[in-house]
């Protein structure tokens, strides 16, 4: 069975988490509650009297409590140090807890304000604050576990039908109105609550006594950092089985106003439910056991205000489960399968699906690696995994293979890097804002837009890109010219986006150019800078004078440029034997009086070119001059052999030489 | 008294100027007269100095108006060939006509066969020279500037014939210029008979 | 390390007080036209060269003379020349030398040797016969210069001109004149416009061997003569311009030297010949050169000296020999002052301790003896008073050098004088000791004088980092000047020296140039 289910792999880019909590499943002795805030699972056996069992990421708490009368809702507060109790519709018990002394026997409670009011629910926000939501409006309060006391701290009134709470915007989204179409937003802070802009959701027919929308519908969350709504709508069709659904985003923006800016295209109809996971949308139709992605970053088609989105990719179902159980004997063990989209199954946010019949907690989770698989668009792959977190490892692998795709895939490289590099042009840029408080020189507009989308977005700067995709290519399946096209693609799109090259990815351009030849290539790059100055670089260039004899000039202005490599460019020069250009550069840069006159006179003896010796001897002749008032060497300079070699040149025979140097005025100039 | 060379260019009048007056010979230079050239020297006849003013003229057709000029003045004319050069024989005829016309008709004429030594390029035999010499009835004689063979011997000549006409002498005008080269060249062939190939 | 080079506008300001123009003088004996203006002037001529001639038809010459006629009638001549060129074994032996001692019997243009050389230079007649060529027999190259013959005429036919044909580093310039075609096959540095002004110097060697009205009549009666006929002997002349050529700047300068010499020696000097000759009629030129460097000029009124005809005298002078050991008397055309007569010439040197030679210039064929005389009594008048001991002295005197003058960063210089046609430069020091490298620095010099006088783009001021040495060049309005400095002199430093060296002429320039124009 494991074989089998190996084989289609690679179809499930969805699955549940493979240790699931487990807790007792509903039954008419067992109650279960779940409180999303904190992600536990409460069962409560006999209201409690025979235990209270906690489950929840990181706690299995068992406890025993006064059975008062059946639950409705069981919460802890965020630190674990009060537990409230709905048992009413008009109150709410506190008890307070320690993990080390267990349940406290006394009860502290608060009943609602409003009268006749019933309470719709309650959740814990910032510390001991509680919210208590009724129909008649919504009540803040604090809860002193020390004192056992319970202080108002505001309240709202407004008619509501539900409520949702995300707790991680402190959201509260109340349905009002007698259809149920008109949304108030609350944002909850430590001792305040803030309306938002309510909003109205369009509606079409609704039956006497249904609401247009219900809470089922409606799921709140943060996607990419912002706080959302997510809403189901079921598009009216001539049959309810022939009409489409749509989900709208709302998103809201600083706590202020809220806009529908997204819309995911269904398809099909009937129940779904939505999780959320790794800022992913994903809906779950029940009818056809498949899931759909949405993922709201990616581009869409606008229609002016709305993006309209499309699944990333076909629906799939939930990889299959296998539950273990317990065997016949003891030791035994045996894998049951779960089914899938059960009716038993509830949903909550952001990813958690539970099956009340199993007495399972899942987390729903991705499985990139599948869903690479089915995304064909190269492009839109490397951003929608750059928008996933903990993908580097796989987008790394992703690239490697469009490498090996080449040159298929090369249409594509230049817009992949321009993605990669924008998303590490931002980083540097916070990076360096952070460091310094400046903003960088800027092209990129909307600077903060832009900053808040790309926090969450993967980062493969150039070390990683060197280290696992340009520095591996093998060069028996790749072409080497589109190595180097890959290459200075790369190095194309970071300067594009204004980002340094680094070294190591100069050197690997220059070395596999030289690799193969490609010299005029390599001129033209440094010839227009595409390729940074560096002394190893020179040195480099230098090394390839006899294959290519331009490197050497090459080399010589890239020291030069770099401003510090006197004693380089003098002994390039002077091993050239361009002593005259090597003595011109001395004075360029004011080292004339330091430099010493042997090295240069030997390598102009060295040229055997006696015009030149008797240039550079004067050259010398003259600094002395300058220096010691004298033409002659000091005696530190151990310069005589080379005032000898003068001598014997062009005085040698003191007396001939003038008589040559007169019959040479007579035959030329006389 | 003035004497002049003549002949085509290049069959040697400098050289054998050079030998007569300095006693050398102008070897690896190439040396052209431009127009006439004037060079004195004294020689000595029967203790007698006489001063000979040596006109050299230059061999090329072009300069022959210049030179035409000066014929008129010249007491005596060595008129040369070269014994390599065919050509240079063959135009002495041209050149005594030229004489007639342009010259006195008292001028002392005597033909010089010149460059003598280059034995092996010879092409103009000593015969031949001796036949022309006495069908214009001039005393002829082969030199060598080169080895100054003849050289002294053909400006003494002219100078004792000048010199006899001058004096008037009625012993002297028997003086025949032929027959003292004839005799002179021959004793000198025996001094340098091994110079002489014919 | 490329040449750099940079035009220095703010010399002018930089150099020695505005206006300093050593040597300038309103009073010249030499025709000052610039030398390219002569090339422009050739150029166009050589195209309608028959207009050209027409025009100088009136002869200066038969302007001077009275009575006589200077037509030279050309003989039937007694000479039926078999062997057109006699060599003397000692010439074999040079020629053989020349050729590298290879087949100088067989093709020349097999001859690695003979196509090794720089510079060739081949003179033809229209009708495609040789007349000459710089380093062969011209008889060996029959059909070269059979198709130098038909590249001209074809472009003849299409009513053009043919002027240069470049290949590779080689160069050939054509110039046609009357019935002459002169071709210059180069392979050195030099301009096109320089090598058309060489050719135009041969064009005029051979013009003054024979006038320009014997050549084109030689030609009118017979199309297909055979020149070498009439330059016999002349092939001299033509080698030595064209060695002199290469290695003297007068030539593209378009300039004279002069020997530099007190002012007071001169002016006696000048005195002497004034003086001993005033009676003499129809003399036009009195010239005395020293190691071909100008003593003195004396002029009939109203007539000058162009200085390329001065060039040509002194070519002759240079290249024959026998002078020193003869008074010679021989006819010479001077093509600028007229090109269709002869003028006679008395050329002498003064003494044999004095070896400066006086040239007297007439138009008359037969003074011989009165010039003879004149000759006498100036050598005589001369010697008394110490000015043979003057020109000797200056003659014998180690040329001063620019390390001589104070200037260390200086290595050389040519300064011409535009107004006075005349230039001066300095004895050659080290690094300059060897013939190569005298070659190498004139070649340069050429370089920027081409570049200052290119037809195109003429340049004012040229300020150039070369391999060995940094050159300056500047034509200012009063004078042209030429520097070779260290090659690691800076430009601050080269300016001064330059402004140094301006200011040493200026004070030395009745020394060194001569700032009159006698007559007789």
């Amino acid at each position: 069975m494991e074989a089998d289910d190996r084989g289609q792999n690679d179809d499930y880019y969805l699955e549940l988490s493979a240790d699931p909590i487990r807790f007792e499943s509903v039954s008419c002795l067992t109650n279960v509650f779940f409180d999303d805030s904190k992600q536990q699972v409460f069962a409560v056996r006999s209201g409690g009297v025979t235990g209270v069992l906690v489950k929840g990421p990181d706690q299995n708490l068992n406890f025993r409590m006064e059975d008062r009368g059946p639950v409705i809702s069981i919460k802890f507060s965020p630190d674990m140090n009060v537990l409230a109790i709905q048992r009413t519709n008009s109150s709410v018990e506190f008890v307070n807890y320690s993990p080390a002394s267990g349940l406290d026997h006394v009860e502290y409670s608060q009943p609602c304000k409003g009268k006749n009011a019933t309470i719709l629910g309650f959740v814990w926000t910032h510390g001991t604050e509680i919210l208590v939501v009724t129909d008649h409006g919504v009540e803040l309060f604090h809860v002193n576990p020390e004192k056992r006391t319970i202080r108002a701290l505001k309240c709202l009134s407004l008619g509501v039908n539900w409520f949702v709470f995300c707790p991680k915007s402190y959201l509260v989204l109340l349905s009002s109105g007698t259809v149920g179409n008109q949304i108030q937003a609350l944002h909850i802070t430590p001792g305040n609550l803030h309306k938002l802009t309510k909003f109205e959701i369009e509606h079409s027919i609704t039956k006497p006594g249904k609401l247009a929308v219900s809470e089922r519908d409606v799921a709140l969350a943060v996607l990419y950092g912002t706080p959302c709504i997510i809403l189901l709508r079921h598009q009216p069709g001539a049959n309810r089985s022939m009409g489409t659904a749509f989900v709208y985003i709302y998103t809201v923006h600083k706590m202020m106003t809220i806009k529908k800016s997204h819309m995911l295209k269904l398809d099909v109809s009937g129940r779904f439910a939505i999780n959320v996971v790794d800022n992913l949308i994903i809906v779950h139709h029940q009818a056809s056991k498949t899931s759909m992605i949405f993922d709201i970053m990616l581009s869409g088609v606008s229609d002016g205000t709305v993006m309209h989105h499309t699944s990333i990719a076909m629906a799939k179902p939930i990889k299959p489960f296998n539950l273990k159980v317990p065997g016949t004997t003891l030791s035994d063990q045996m894998y049951q399968p779960c089914q899938l989209y059960s009716p038993n199954w509830v949903v909550f946010q952001p990813n958690i699906i539970i099956d009340v019949k199993l007495g399972c907690l899942w987390y729903i989770e991705l499985r990139l690696e599948a869903l690479v698989k089915l995304i064909t668009d190269k492009v839109l792959l490397v951003e929608f995994l750059m928008q996933r977190s903990n993908a580097k490892q796989i987008l790394i692998q992703v690239l490697q293979d469009f490498m090996t795709q080449l040159p298929v895939s090369l249409m594509e490289m230049p817009i992949i890097f321009d993605k990669l590099n924008f998303v590490y042009r931002n980083y540097l840029e916070s990076e360096i804002q952070n460091q310094m408080g400046t903003p960088l020189q800027n092209n990129v507009k909307n600077t903060t837009a832009v900053a808040e989308n790309f926090k969450h977005k993967l980062l493969l700067d150039q070390s990683d890109m060197y280290s696992h995709i340009l520095s591996k290519f093998s060069e028996n399946t790749i072409e080497p010219k589109m190595i180097i096209w890959v290459l200075l693609e790369y190095i194309r799109s970071l300067a594009e986006h204004g980002i340094p090259v680094q070294h190591y990815l100069h050197e690997l351009i220059i070395t596999t150019l030289v690799h193969r030849k490609a010299y005029y290539q390599l001129h033209q790059l440094l010839q227009y800078h595409v390729v940074a100055d560096s002394k190893p670089l020179a040195c480099l260039l230098l090394s390839l004078e006899n294959l290519y004899p331009a490197a050497h000039q090459l080399a010589l202005d890239m020291l030069k440029r770099l401003g510090n490599a006197h004693e380089e460019i003098i002994e390039v020069l002077l091993s050239k034997g361009h002593i005259l250009a090597a003595l011109r550069y001395v004075r360029s840069v004011g080292m004339v009086d330091q430099v010493s006159a042997r090295k240069f006179l030997e390598a102009a003896k060295a040229t055997d070119d006696a015009t030149l010796f008797h240039s550079v001897f004067k050259f010398f002749e003259q600094r002395n001059l300058r220096l010691h008032n004298t033409t002659a060497f000091t005696r530190g300079e151990h310069c005589q052999p080379y005032v000898q070699y003068f001598k014997y040149l062009f005085q040698g025979t003191d007396n001939e030489c003038n008589s040559d140097t007169n019959s040479n005025v007579t035959t030329i100039s006389s | 008294m003035q004497v002049m060379l003549l002949g085509d260019s290049g069959v040697g009048k400098t050289c054998l100027l050079t030998r007569f007056r300095d006693g050398r010979f102008l070897s690896g230079n190439y040396i052209t007269t431009v127009g006439i050239d004037f060079r004195n020297k004294v020689v000595t006849v029967d203790d007698t100095p006489i001063k000979l003013q040596i006109w050299d003229t230059a061999g090329q057709e072009r300069f022959r108006s210049v030179t035409h000029a000066y014929y008129r003045d010249a007491h005596a004319l060595l008129l040369l060939y070269d014994v390599t050069n065919k050509t240079s024989y063959d135009n002495i005829r041209a050149w005594l006509s030229e004489i007639r016309e342009h010259a006195n008709e008292d001028v002392v004429i005597m033909l010089l066969g010149n460059k003598s030594d280059c034995g092996t390029e010879r092409v103009v035999k000593r015969e031949d020279g001796e036949r022309l010499a006495q069908e214009y009835k001039v005393p002829f004689m082969e030199t060598s500037a080169k080895t100054g063979l003849n050289v002294e011997l053909a400006f003494l000549a002219v100078a004792r014939e000048l010199k006899a006409r001058k004096s008037d002498n009625p012993d002297e005008t028997k003086f025949n210029v032929q027959d003292y080269v004839r005799q002179q060249s021959q004793r000198n062939t025996c001094f340098n008979s091994s110079c002489l190939t014919t | 390390m490329a040449a750099k080079e940079s035009a220095v506008e703010t010399i002018d300001d930089g150099i020695a007080e505005p206006g300093i123009e050593p040597g300038a003088s309103s009073e010249t004996m030499l025709v000052t036209t610039d030398s390219f203006d002569e090339y422009e002037q050739e150029m166009s001529s050589s195209i309608d060269g028959d207009r050209q001639m027409k025009e100088s038809t009136g002869s200066t010459i038969s302007e001077i003379q009275e009575d006589s006629t200077q037509d030279i009638p050309i003989s039937a001549s007694p000479q039926e020349s078999g062997k057109t060129l006699s060599l003397d074994d000692a010439e074999m032996d040079d020629v053989a030398h020349r050729l590298g001692q290879s087949n100088i019997d067989g093709d020349p243009l097999r001859c690695k040797a003979w196509l090794a050389q720089k510079k060739h230079i081949f003179i033809l007649s229209q009708a495609g016969k040789p007349i000459y060529s710089r380093y062969s027999s011209e008889d060996k190259l029959v059909t070269v210069m059979g198709v130098m013959q038909a590249l001209v005429s074809f472009v003849q036919a299409g009513s053009d001109m043919i002027r240069s044909v470049h290949a590779g580093d080689t160069n050939f310039v054509f110039v046609v004149k009357g019935p002459l075609i002169l071709v210059a096959v180069s392979k050195t540095l030099e301009s096109v416009p320089q090598l058309t002004l060489q050719l135009t110097y041969v064009y005029n060697q051979i013009i003054s061997v024979l006038t320009q009205s014997q050549l084109n009549r030689v030609y009118d009666q017979r199309r297909n003569f055979d020149l070498r006929r009439l330059l016999t002997g002349s092939e001299r002349l033509i080698d030595h311009l064209l060695n002199f050529m290469d290695r003297e700047p007068a030539f593209f300068l378009g300039a004279i030297k002069c020997l530099p010499l007190l002012p007071s020696m001169r002016s006696s000097i000048t005195q002497t010949i004034i003086q001993t000759c005033a009676k003499i009629k129809n003399l036009v030129f009195a010239i005395l050169l020293a190691n071909n460097q100008l003593v003195t000029l004396v002029r009939m009124n109203k007539f000058f000296l162009h200085p390329m005809d001065l060039h040509i005298i002194q070519n002759l002078v240079d290249s024959s020999e026998s002078l020193k050991t003869a008074e010679s008397w021989t006819p010479i055309c001077l093509p600028k002052f007229d090109s269709n007569g002869y003028m006679h010439g008395h050329v002498s040197y003064l003494s044999e301790d004095c070896q400066a030679c006086l040239l007297l210039l007439t138009v008359d064929r037969d003074v011989f003896f009165v010039l003879s005389d004149a000759k006498q009594k100036i050598v005589e008048k001369l010697r008394r008073t110490n000015c043979l001991e003057a020109i000797n002295e200056s003659m014998n005197k180690p040329t001063i050098t620019t390390a001589d003058i104070g200037l260390p960063d200086m290595r050389h210089v040519l300064y011409k004088c535009k107004s006075t046609a005349q230039f001066w430069n300095p004895g050659f020091q080290p690094p300059y000791t060897t013939d190569e490298e005298i070659e190498r620095l004139l070649g340069l010099y050429q370089c920027l004088h081409h570049r200052l006088h290119s037809p195109s783009r003429p340049l004012k001021l040229i300020f150039q980092q070369l391999d060995k040495e940094t050159m300056l060049a500047w034509v200012a309005s009063g004078f042209e000047l030429y520097v070779t400095f260290e090659p690691l002199v800076t430009k601050p430093d080269a300016i001064e020296a330059v402004s140094k060296l301006l200011k040493w002429i200026k004070k030395e320039e009745e020394r060194l140039f001569i700032l009159n124009s006698p007559t007789f």
